[in-house]
């Protein structure tokens, strides 16, 4: 099988510091654009965690299949990667990603997504995101590879039918706990 | 004074060697067993006495080829021809050697009778020793290593003067030392009974060491056959089988040959298979970039494509083949190296079709010249999976297999989309089918959509329609959504949901109203009933989710 690269998300170590996003942004010069955003999560009683997203260059990719100008190819590390050159900024990308995660970068009128730091990666190094994340909430992981079973598939906030196979794993959040009174006892 | 047999050589051992194993062999092997007891010089001695344990050695010059003859006549071990080049014996003397069962060797000048005294000194040591064995494959493997892989069966066949054949796994003959025999189907038949025979031992093999195994068989016919198996393991991995019809008892310089023999054909099939290997994972980068658009340019892509043997110059058709497999003691691999060879046996075309198997599932481009109409591409493309699919069922009839059909496009930069397409259609294709599918993508319908809809959207739909439906189920022990679910597959037949679900046409329609009442929708009125069946599929969804 060809390598997948992909992001582990630790929902326990993410305190939604924004480091990742200003990473992101210096890196690939973006300005008030944005590839990675952080979402806070609180879909649950006693859960409290932010959530950094970006692409998830997904294993079968929908933005591959309806870009009418071919602007989308995944290559042999399995990084989805989004060549402007073509994009006349149909936007069909944006609609058929079930994550929204391609967007119109309003200084250039085309689409624009994070494209794993190939850069960096064909370097050796890190992407920016990573190497940014002090708490080591992020991580690059390789998919194709056996994982721990406790690296989840899913997040109830993703789609319900995962047709696109998204190359990204979680580490979900623990309960929170109130230290200053038992709620047991009461 | 009585001679003790036991500790003297034999022909075979000395020649078994270095460097006495370069000495070539002209005639007589078939006494290869005669132990020597003394070496003659028939140089020296002009009277010579002749005992069939003596070994005489003599050089070849045109006068005393008539010699040899005369020696022939006498009960002899063997006789060890020496000179500058090889005589050329007469057919006659070659038979006489052969029904006398004396060997006639020959060695270059450069070898000396104390070189062969040497040998044979070395070789009564090392047998008193019990080393003789270990010294001996030493020599055997080093002369077999300096043999043309295409000759090493034939080279050996001489000197064991028996058949020796390579199978397979699965017992499907790979190469032969004799060229005439074992291609027809008698002799074919022979190695077929010995796999039917070997096939339950397969798994026992697989842990011992590649050593000569000595079997016989009573074929259908009565006759008994003896054999010699040497099972090719490296790493716990079976290539395949050395086999040897036995036509007279095998010496033990004879199994070591066949041993060693099998040593270097196993090294031939690992180099072989890591070849295959590098190949294989080339194929799938090539295949990798074709399906994900990751390509230069069209031009780049077909010429790739001719390197693999491909024509991507024409239009082409994707279907995606995934095995379920549930049982996790099948080879699931093996499996899918099967169903490949069944596919390319199955597809007949003027123009060879991509196979591979790509992340677990088995991708087939076919390209398709006939015609430019897309519905009747569809209907072709449609048939050909039946096909392919009746096939595979009568290989493999407890497997459960789905196919997947992406849209035809007429170029082939966009089979990337056609992939994705057949992806989609194969993991939505189970909501819509039962088991063995085959769903194209254009007859996906709503799947399509409500595969994009997030959890909490689905959820909430299915909840709102059919909520009060599944407590009731719940609260009363009843089973009014499958009865639902059935009356929307039956097309709203009354008279077929009933006969389905064994029921009166008249409980049906009192399960319907009170679907009706529960849900306050009206199975009449046409944007409820489609709303309620969209919240049928959704259940569908939840439930094989779950599974």
């Amino acid at each position: 099988m060809a390598n997948q690269l992909g992001f582990l998300i630790n929902l326990q170590k993410c305190i939604g510091c924004h480091g990742c996003e200003f990473a992101c942004k210096n890196e690939n010069k973006l300005g008030e654009f944005k590839y990675r955003r952080i979402i806070k999560l609180r879909q649950q009683e006693n859960v409290f965690a932010f959530l950094s997203m970006a692409c998830n260059h997904c294993s079968s990719p929908q933005c591959i299949k309806v870009c009418p100008h071919k602007c989308y190819k995944k290559n042999r590390k399995g990084i989805v990667v989004h060549d402007p050159t073509h994009c006349d900024g149909c936007q069909s990308c944006i609609g058929s990603c079930p994550f929204r995660v391609p967007k119109i970068n309003p200084l250039t009128d085309k689409v624009n997504k994070c494209n794993f730091c190939i850069n960096r990666i064909n370097k050796g190094l890190q992407p920016a995101c990573v190497s940014a994340c002090i708490p080591e909430a992020l991580q690059v992981i390789n998919l194709s590879q056996p994982l721990p079973s406790h690296f989840m598939e899913t997040l109830p906030y993703f789609p319900y039918l995962q047709l696109t196979e998204p190359s990204v794993r979680f580490i979900l959040p623990r309960l929170t706990k109130c230290f200053w009174r038992n709620i047991e006892e009461e | 004074m009585e001679i003790n047999e036991k500790n003297m050589v034999t022909i075979q051992e000395l020649l078994a060697i270095d460097p006495l194993i370069n000495g070539k062999i002209l005639g007589g092997w078939s006494g290869r067993t005669n132990k020597i007891e003394k070496i003659v010089d028939l140089n020296i001695e002009s009277c010579p006495k002749y005992n069939n344990h003596f070994l005489y050695f003599l050089k070849i010059t045109p006068a005393n080829l008539e010699h040899i003859t005369f020696i022939l006549e006498k009960k002899v071990a063997g006789l060890i021809l020496t000179g500058n080049s090889e005589p050329n014996l007469s057919l006659k003397v070659l038979n006489e050697a052969h029904r006398k069962r004396i060997p006639i060797i020959y060695f270059p000048l450069d070898f000396s009778l104390a070189n062969i005294e040497f040998t044979c000194s070395l070789i009564k040591n090392l047998k008193k020793h019990d080393t003789f064995q270990l010294f001996a494959r030493n020599s055997i493997y080093k002369k077999i290593t300096k043999i043309d892989q295409f000759e090493l069966l034939g080279y050996c066949e001489k000197l064991l003067k028996a058949p020796l054949l390579l199978v397979n796994k699965a017992f499907q003959l790979i190469d032969c030392s004799c060229h005439t025999k074992f291609k027809n189907k008698a002799d074919l038949n022979i190695i077929k009974q010995i796999g039917q025979q070997e096939k339950n031992n397969w798994y026992r093999l697989k842990n011992r060491k590649p050593n000569c195994y000595s079997k016989s068989i009573v074929l259908k016919d009565g006759t008994n056959i003896e054999y010699i198996l040497v099972p090719l393991i490296e790493q716990n991995y079976l290539y395949g089988f050395l086999i040897s019809l036995e036509n007279d008892i095998f010496t033990n310089i004879d199994k070591l040959l066949i041993e060693e023999t099998g040593q270097v054909i196993l090294q031939q099939l690992v180099h072989r298979k890591n070849l295959e290997e590098i190949e294989k994972k080339y194929k799938i980068d090539f295949i990798h970039d074709l399906l994900f658009n990751n390509f230069e340019s069209k031009e780049q892509l077909i010429e790739r494509a001719e390197l693999w043997g491909f024509n991507l110059k024409v239009p082409q058709h994707l279907i995606l083949i995934e095995p379920d497999i549930v049982n996790v003691s099948i080879n699931y691999s093996e499996i899918l190296e099967k169903i490949q060879l069944i596919i390319m046996q199955s597809i007949t075309f003027s123009q060879q079709p991509l196979i591979s198997e790509f992340n677990g599932q088995i991708v087939v481009i076919i390209p398709f010249t006939d015609n430019k109409d897309n519905k009747l591409n569809k209907k072709n493309i449609l048939q050909l999976a039946h096909k392919l699919l009746k096939k595979l069922e009568i290989t493999f009839p407890k497997l459960k297999l789905s196919m997947g059909v992406g849209r035809f496009y007429n170029s082939a930069t966009d089979l990337c989309r056609s992939y994705q397409e057949a992806k989609n259609a194969l993991a939505l294709g189970k909501f819509i089918h039962e088991e063995n599918h085959i769903t194209h993508f254009e007859d996906l319908g709503i799947m399509r959509l409500l595969a994009n809809l997030n959890y909490e959207q689905l959820e909430d739909f299915h909840q709102e329609y059919l909520g009060e439906i599944i407590e009731y189920d719940q609260k009363n022990e009843t089973n009014m959504l499958s009865t639902l679910y059935m009356y929307f597959k039956q097309n709203g037949d009354i008279n077929r949901t009933a006969e389905k679900l064994f029921i009166h046409p008249n409980s049906l329609r009192y399960r319907l109203k009170k679907i009706e009442e529960l849900s306050e929708k009206n199975l009449q009125n046409y944007e409820d009933n489609l709303n309620l069946f969209i919240a049928c599929k959704i259940a569908r969804i939840r439930s094989q989710g779950s599974n």
